[in-house]
């Protein structure tokens, strides 16, 4: 099991190894000089100090609903895992209780 | 112990969350074409990176309770499978979000979102399989192969940019964005990450002890066939 664990963390370092960004190639140039080298064609530009970005889609609005989509999701899903536990521990107390119950019956004959 | 290691990771998750927040709205600069919708990018990528990582746990796990049949190991495979789905649910909400902005458009047919869509079907058959097929151990089998065949996937996913391009911006590995973007990118996987192993741990936490309750319920109803069986005993002996 342990090694399972492993093995995902592995991945999961490989995994971010393998996106992040080479810091390296640009380290030699300032931190905020975009040059043309520096940023290629199809890469993210940042707007200027001031300056004012073009916005006909509201992309505030869809930046807000991806966010609130990601916190419902994992609010959703710890919800559910909290009744699941409710639910085993539920169990669990009632099991243990009919053992005891049958542990004694058993002793009496 | 486990509990408290737990308690531990949720706390460091939560602050790396609030700390990747920070770093995304408050460091990293607007983008110059796309405004302020680009801060999708920080989590979206972080999150396939995260689903993939479940989906890979899930498969390493299926194939190990494939090889030993050890039950633990499927409990690790459905929290991966559970996990990977919930972050890949994200990717594929968050990503036609971006693209309405970006792209001018919700979906399109190119590779790497239909790799991805292929991927999280084949993981919510999963999911939706496990939940239905109740605890036997040929839902377990019939699960653990799925997992095998939805990791197939995961490499044309990944290279799907690289090989066949599509309207995907390969920024990452052509230096295509700041310094401050890569800072907060690195934030935002600390933090994805930092909570993708709290749910996986809290899932295998809960996993493990339905696998208790199951044990139990089987003990209980032997020393009832026990009680049952002696009651009857004497019955047959002398009727």
């Amino acid at each position: 099991m342990k090694r399972l664990l492993c093995l995902a963390a592995a991945v999961a370092v490989l995994s971010v190894s393998e996106a992040a960004p080479a810091a390296a190639e640009g380290s030699g140039a300032a931190p905020t000089a975009y040059s043309a080298d520096r940023l290629s064609k199809e890469g993210f530009v940042p707007a200027a100090p001031g300056q004012a970005v073009e916005d006909s889609v509201p992309g505030g609005l869809l930046m807000l609903t991806a966010y609130g989509v990601l916190w419902t999701l994992v609010g959703g899903y710890l919800w559910r895992l909290s009744r699941r536990t409710a639910a085993t521990q539920r169990d669990l107390d009632a099991l243990g209780q009919r053992l005891d119950d049958l542990n004694a019956r058993l002793k009496q004959g | 112990m486990m509990s408290d290691k737990l308690s531990w990771m949720a706390v460091f998750a939560s602050l790396a969350v609030l700390s990747a927040l920070g770093a995304v709205f408050g460091y990293a600069p607007v983008e110059a074409s796309m405004g302020i919708v680009q801060k999708i990018f920080y989590f979206h990528v972080s999150s396939a990176l995260a689903a993939y990582t479940g989906f890979f746990l899930c498969c390493g796990a299926s194939i190990y309770y494939l090889l030993k049949g050890d039950r633990r190991a499927d409990v690790v495979a459905r929290a991966g499978a559970e996990v990977g789905v919930l972050f890949c649910t994200f990717v594929l909400i968050s990503g036609p979000l971006w693209a309405r902005k970006a792209w001018g458009t919700w979906w399109t047919g190119e590779p790497r979102l239909m790799l991805t869509m292929v991927a999280a079907l084949i993981f919510y058959a999963y999911v939706v399989v496990r939940s239905i097929g109740g605890r036997t151990e040929i839902t377990r089998r019939i699960c653990a192969a799925l997992a095998i065949l939805g990791v197939a996937d995961i490499p044309l996913v990944h290279f799907a940019v690289q090989k066949w391009r599509g309207n995907h911006p390969r920024v990452l590995r052509n230096g295509g964005i700041s310094d401050e973007m890569e800072v907060a990118l690195t934030v935002a996987m600390l933090a994805v990450f930092s909570l993708f192993t709290t749910l996986v741990l809290l899932r295998i936490r809960v996993g493990m002890a339905e696998e208790k309750v199951e044990r139990l319920h089987r003990l209980a109803t032997a020393r009832g066939n026990d009680i049952e069986d002696r009651r009857r005993s004497p019955l047959l002996e002398n009727p």
